[in-house]
């Protein structure tokens, strides 16, 4: 829709405070990069960067200059007279954005850019991404599904479901408070508490002890989700001391992750806990045996218990990452 | 190591018999006798003499009007093809909702299939002075339909006939573009026509050609629309060599007549294909990017 | 998903940077270009199927002359069966068009193999010829089979070039090879040959091979190649004028010698069996093909004379 090919039912869409509603793609101050990166097959990678310039009717003399310049930024000078079957995913997906960036325009859309590079691949472009945009001060909007991707990469980040936006706010706030279950699971990994609040001051009672937290805001006796993130909870052999919330149950896996050890605690029949810790502080437990977890009361964050979770990647939320200008 | 059991030759040596029994050497006989005479009023043909005559008597003015005539309707009926088509071909391969698409083939496809001679019977049929669509047009105050035996009747007759043949390749052409790309052009600046221009049609050029061909070069020997629709005045070649052997008995001056309407088709097909390629130089040369320039 | 898939499956705008909620509903307009092609198409095919509607209903006239349409009535069709000129001319064309499928097929496919599976130097040369069948204006091919048959028949005497099915058979069988042999070559090419090393490998013979594994690969490909032999044959109109024996006269001869000698309502009445029956056989076609997996665009491209 913000490229114009396909049309609201509702509501704006303003570009540098105008609307761009009914105005035509190709009229429009918004060049993509598509997912499939859509190089035209017939062109040399030169053509297909000096396409828009063309339709444009820049000058020879700029539209060369112009042509040299996204090039060399893409690090694609040399494949100019090459035609896109001959370049590999990573070197089309290069050109595909010099093609969008030549025509300097107001928006840069980039829809899902990366999805089908390799892993390695895609954390270069990421970067390479990164500094293009920092060097040009464009408003690059960047689709993905990947929520990393999306934290790394962005100044703003729009999460959004069913096609309505949950939240539009920086990685940090979308990180650290997030305004209902939904973003909290999506963003992140969760362990997700059911439980009716108990005390005003914010304890909620689960079947699995009382959970103390800072929240406010909910009435006595509202059923709740109480949110952890993984890598708050710390783990323990004996019982922590202090009034930390705590649960103890029993180790079921270790999972190396590189970084961090990744813990899976079984509290009972129908509930595990994860919990993330740095691998230099990582504690050396053995399968089976019986651990503690605790987290401080200002990690806990409630959610009404009738909003729905993002439950792993079925549900296929999508986020846009905008970085403000 | 299996090559060496039965080589791919062996299997199509069958059909490669067949087709030089029945093809190639007819074919052959007919080259040789274009270079022969017809004897007598009883004979057909002899080849006792060779000679060009039977070329120099084609290239005269009574023969040779066939030709131009020929050369006429099929350059402008393969063109009205092509501008009749193209824009039902585009819309069915781009603009179509996806779920009638292959309806829509299935529609192209009956008249493709109904019987060559029938379908022209049908507009036999539709055009004559006695018709309902010539009552139709007396009602309304005009003269009754003459459009029959005329030049005009075996062009809309052709253009009829060979339209399935042009929309089936184009439209197979237009959908392989696809629509991304198509999106690509429009997302960089591109209008409607400007994306067609520069990424539809160099992309379906290929399949466009295919179209172009295949219907050229069977309009160029159409006979049967001639027949029906034509009369005297509507003459084509295939007319006019099929009389050289069926009433005329002049198999030797026929054969020259087949021979030169396969050179013309060659030739005409060599020249515009020149001619396109000429009109594509500038083109080429207002898109070209040659960075290197810059640098030197 | 994408963004604009998920726009599209929800209709809500995807569009976060500037999106606010306000009262505006928006209806698009469908470009005026796209409705001058959606008329154009219409038009087109309203062209494409005037003459047919035609036919049809012209063959429920009960007039003497099939031009001038007097009374509606199925006596045309009683004709068709009444008449031992317009049953016999159908039996020769479904005689000939069975024969000449066949033939067409049995060359076609062996053809079709060889050029998939084991191509050499020989192949451009082959190809070559196939090629020029197809586009050789179909009269140059007719007026050369008829003094070739009767140099074959009378001249050396093999008696067989002067029976008339004989000769309509081979006529109509000639562009058909270069078809069956196109759809058989296009269908193997597409599947892996390792196939056919697998089962040489388990002490598969060539010959076995060829019956057990490759024959029924390109089972799809060769029973429409059939069938659409078999159309094309029954509809060869140019090439059976030439060579056809007086006689044994196919169904579009007849009707153009009909034309001739006076059109009457039961040509149009034959006529409109004579498709159907083509279309029942397309539709058997296009329904194998679907089955074999080919894509709508593949099946217009195998109808169209795999051109």
């Amino acid at each position: 829709m913000i490229a114009g090919f396909e049309h609201p039912d509702a509501g704006d869409i303003r570009i540098s405070g105008r609307s761009v509603i009914g105005q035509a793609p190709y009229r429009r101050d918004v060049n993509t990069v598509f997912q499939a990166y859509a190089l035209f097959p017939h062109m040399t990678v030169a053509q297909n960067v000096a396409y828009g310039l063309h339709e444009r009717r820049v000058a020879r003399v700029e539209l060369r200059a112009r042509v040299a310049e996204a090039l060399a930024m893409v690090q694609m000078r040399r494949f100019a007279d090459r035609k896109p079957s001959q370049l590999s995913g990573g070197q089309q997906q290069r050109v595909a954005l010099a093609r969008a960036l030549v025509n300097r325009p107001a928006v840069l859309l980039l829809d899902e850019p990366l999805a089908a590079l390799d892993r390695k691949l895609r954390e270069e472009m990421q970067l390479e991404l990164k500094l293009i945009q920092a060097k040009l001060g464009l408003t690059f909007v960047f689709v993905t599904h990947d929520q990393a991707e999306a934290l790394s990469m962005s100044d703003r980040i729009a999460v959004m479901r069913d096609g309505r936006i949950e939240q539009l706010d920086d990685a940090t706030t979308i990180y650290r408070a997030p305004v209902s279950a939904y973003v909290a699971s999506f963003v992140g990994q969760q362990n997700f508490f059911s439980g009716v609040v108990s005390a005003v001051g914010g304890e909620v009672q689960t079947s699995y002890g009382p959970i103390s937290t800072v929240s406010t805001g909910l009435s006595v006796g509202q059923r709740v989700r109480a949110a952890v993130r993984p890598e708050f909870v710390e783990l323990a052999t004996g019982s922590p001391p202090g009034d930390t919330n705590r649960v103890e149950g029993r180790l079921i896996g270790v999972s190396h992750l590189g970084e961090a050890q990744q813990y899976l605690v079984q509290l009972g029949p129908e509930l595990s806990v994860i919990a993330r810790v740095a691998t230099p502080l990582a504690p050396k437990l053995q399968i089976g045996e019986s651990v503690w977890c605790s987290w401080r009361a200002e990690s806990v964050q409630l959610f009404p218990d009738d909003e729905p979770i993002a439950t792993g990647s079925l549900s296929a939320p999508t986020t846009t990452a905008i970085p403000a200008q | 190591m299996r090559r060496a059991v039965a080589p791919g030759f062996a299997l199509a040596l069958p059909a490669w018999i067949w087709l030089a029994a029945f093809f190639v050497a007819p074919v052959g006989v007919v080259f040789w006798y274009s270079f022969g005479y017809k004897p007598g009023l009883f004979g057909t043909h002899a080849n006792d003499v060779l000679s060009l005559d039977r070329y120099a008597e084609v290239l005269t003015p009574t023969f040779f009007d066939t030709f131009a005539n020929t050369l006429w309707v099929g350059v402008l009926g393969t063109a009205l093809c092509f501008v009749v088509g193209a824009p039902i071909a585009y819309w069915m391969a781009l603009k179509a909702p996806a779920r009638v698409k292959g309806l829509l083939i299935a529609l192209v496809m009956v008249p493709f299939w109904t019987n060559f001679l029938v379908r022209t019977i049908g507009w036999l049929i539709l055009l004559s002075p006695e018709g309902w669509l010539s009552s139709l047009l007396q009602d309304l105050g005009f003269e009754p339909l003459g459009v029959l035996q005329t030049r005009s009747a075996v062009l809309l007759g052709v253009v009829y006939n060979y339209l399935p043949l042009m929309i089936l390749p184009l439209f197979v052409a237009f959908d392989r573009v696809g629509d991304v790309v198509r999106e690509a052009s429009s997302d960089l600046g591109g209008t409607p026509l400007r994306t067609f221009a520069r990424v539809t049609f160099p992309l379906a050029r290929p399949g466009i050609i295919v179209g172009v061909l295949l219907v050229y070069i069977p309009l160029m020997g159409d006979y049967l629309t001639a027949v029906v629709l034509g009369g005297a005045k509507g003459n084509m070649v295939g007319q006019m060599l099929a009389s050289q052997f069926q009433t005329a008995q002049n198999w030797a001056l026929g054969s020259a007549m087949a021979i030169m309407l396969v050179l013309m088709i060659v030739l005409s097909i060599v020249a515009l294909g020149a001619l396109a390629r000429l009109i594509a130089i500038p083109v080429r040369a207002r898109y070209r990017v040659d960075l290197m320039e810059e640098v030197a | 998903m994408t963004a604009r898939e998920m726009a599209r499956s929800t209709g809500v705008p995807a569009a976060a940077s500037a999106a606010r909620p306000g009262p505006a509903v928006h209806r698009h307009r469908t470009p005026i270009r796209h409705r001058l092609l959606l008329a154009w198409s219409l038009v087109g095919f309203a062209f494409l199927f005037a003459p047919i509607v035609v036919i049809v209903a012209y063959s429920f006239n009960t007039g003497r002359l099939l031009v001038s349409f007097e009374d509606f009535g199925i006596e045309s069709y009683l004709a068709l069966f009444q008449k031992q000129v317009l049953s016999d001319a159908v039996s020769v064309s479904l005689r000939a068009a069975g024969l000449s499928s066949l033939i067409a097929s049995g060359l076609g496919t062996l053809a079709g193999i060889a050029l998939a599976r084991r191509p050499g130097g020989w192949t451009v040369w082959f190809v070559g010829i196939l090629l020029l069948v197809a586009v050789t204006p179909s009269i140059v091919g007719a007026v050369a089979l008829l003094p070739w048959f009767v140099f074959l028949g009378q001249d050396l005497g093999f008696g067989v070039f002067n029976d008339g099915i004989a000769r309509l058979t081979i006529g109509s069988s000639l562009f058909s090879v270069a078809v069956v042999a196109y759809l058989v070559r296009a269908r193997l090419i597409g599947m892996q040959a390792n196939l056919e090393e697998a089962a040489a490998d388990l002490y598969s013979t060539p010959l076995r091979t060829l019956r057990r594994v490759t024959l029924p690969l390109a089972m799809p490909a060769i029973l429409s190649g059939f069938l659409l032999s078999f159309t094309f044959s029954l509809d060869d109109t140019i090439v059976a004028a030439f060579v056809q024996v007086s006689g044994t006269t196919p169904w579009p001869v007849y009707v153009l010698s009909a034309l001739r000698s006076g059109l009457r309502p039961e040509i149009a009445a034959l006529s409109t069996g004579m498709l159907l029956l083509t279309l029942f056989a397309l539709l058997v076609v296009a329904i194998i093909l679907k089955r074999a997996g080919d894509s709508t665009a593949d099946i217009a491209k195998t109808m169209a004379g795999g051109s």
